[in-house]
């Protein structure tokens, strides 16, 4: 069909939870997006990413139908999640709240790779030490 | 009791290198989804104090502007969301379309006008063809325009939500058309709507390209695609086309109309008709065979 971009909305929401509340309902009802369709695919897709935030981009077409692409969690999460935390530091210059390794720093950034504008893991591993340092995660090794 | 939730929107201009950063402190402080606009972050956080609030992110601003995690302004603006029907809101944007008196393209959930011989209802989902864009209005009007003459077998290429094959089922009931889309998710949303208009007997829908059609050649072809889609493919429409028969090509700008003349021309196609809508045009064409 002759598809024209005419928005596109960008979100970041729990996997499995998008539901018309904002920020889905205030952002795809003015553009006159299905809401429930929207939610009911992006549950169905992110449903055993559970935990996660899940960064997504909605395209709509000028006839008000839509597709979107979910990208990988923020490397905020993965670390996160690779240090065993509850939470991150709320003052990362004072308190260090973990600890990852070299290797779980490599892990995540391969993952991150395809959404960093990074040209290799080496650069992307460095975006993802500064996530590290801003949460009070020291890396080790 | 006041039972209604409270919205609030927390806007944060920020850079792109520290968006991610930024948004996942804000989801520690209790962010319940962020959008991301251009230069701008909205953090929507539910049922909270507004000053309390407004502290809570200042000390984090300042905090991760010390560690030197973030380049930002610290500018922030909260406000209240007020409180909508967000489920049903969309549902505005979409009217019953009419093709004179002959047909209407209408949501679900609007009323049917008496006056009109077929309605042709669309849910509006993820497959492009709800009626609402200029080329399937173009396309609707061609196909009643020519509505005397329907032939009984058509193939739909590009078919998205099934609305030109189930335009032409509703009007030539006893028809056989093949609609084509090489998205599994609009094939999904064609079969519903042949449903919807219980017209399944009528079409069927593949997923894939003109390499996964079965070797057919029909009188009628409909293709609502870009040109740029198109003219690589015109050897396949020629072989899928019977002697005699017809295209109608829409999803082309008027600025295209002559570089797509001479594509047609160049694989032997002649053009019967043009017609225009707002930017874009249709062709109506036939082989010289």
């Amino acid at each position: 069909m002759a598809k024209k971009i005419v928005g596109l909305i960008k979100l970041q929401i729990p996997a499995g939870q998008a539901n018309p509340s904002p920020p889905v309902g205030p952002a795809l009802g003015q553009h006159g997006v299905n809401i429930m369709e929207f939610c009911k695919a992006f549950n169905a897709k992110t449903q055993d990413k559970a935990g996660l935030i899940i960064p997504v981009v909605i395209s709509v077409f000028a006839d008000r139908s839509f597709t979107f692409i979910t990208k990988t969690p923020p490397a905020a999460v993965l670390l996160k999640k690779a240090a065993g935390l509850e939470k991150g530091s709320g003052e990362p210059n004072r308190d260090k709240v973990g600890k990852v390794t070299h290797d779980q720093v490599k892990e995540i950034a391969e993952v991150k790779m395809p959404d960093l504008n990074a040209n290799d893991v080496e650069a992307a591993m460095e975006m993802v030490k500064g996530t590290a340092r801003s949460m009070g995660i020291v890396v080790e090794g | 009791m006041n039972d209604k939730k409270q919205w609030l929107a927390c806007c944060i201009e920020v850079l792109p290198e520290s968006l991610e950063m930024l948004s996942f402190h804000l989801f520690e402080l209790g962010a319940q989804g962020i959008e991301e606009r251009e230069g701008q972050l909205v953090a929507y956080f539910l049922d909270r104090d507004t000053n309390a609030l407004h502290a809570d992110i200042m000390k984090l601003l300042d905090e991760l502007h010390s560690a030197k995690a973030l380049i930002l302004n610290k500018k922030i603006e909260i406000s209240f969301v007020p409180e909508e029907d967000w489920h049903a809101g969309w549902r505005k944007y979409f009217k019953p379309i009419f093709i004179g008196t002959t047909l209407c393209v209408l949501p679900p959930w609007e009323k049917k006008d008496q006056k009109i011989e077929h309605h042709l209802i669309i849910e509006p989902k993820q497959a492009f063809g709800t009626g609402n864009h200029a080329t399937t209005k173009l396309m609707l009007a061609a196909i009643v325009s020519l509505r005397q003459s329907l032939p009984a077998q058509v193939l739909d290429m590009g078919t998205g939500s099934g609305i030109l094959a189930i335009a032409h089922a509703l009007l030539k009931p006893d028809s056989q058309i093949l609609g084509v889309d090489f998205d599994p998710i609009a094939i999904e949303n064609a079969h519903e709507n042949a449903a919807l208009n219980k017209v399944i007997n009528a079409v069927d829908f593949l997923v894939g390209t003109f390499a996964d059609v079965p070797p057919n050649q029909y009188p009628l072809i409909y293709a609502n695609l870009q040109r740029h889609i198109i003219i690589p493919i015109l050897p396949d429409f020629k072989n899928f086309l019977a002697p005699g028969g017809t295209i109608l090509f829409s999803g082309i700008l008027a600025t295209e109309a002559e570089s797509m003349h001479t594509a047609l021309e160049k694989q032997e196609f002649r053009v019967i008709r043009q017609n225009q809508m707002e930017e874009w045009i249709l062709l109506e064409v036939q082989h010289s065979d």
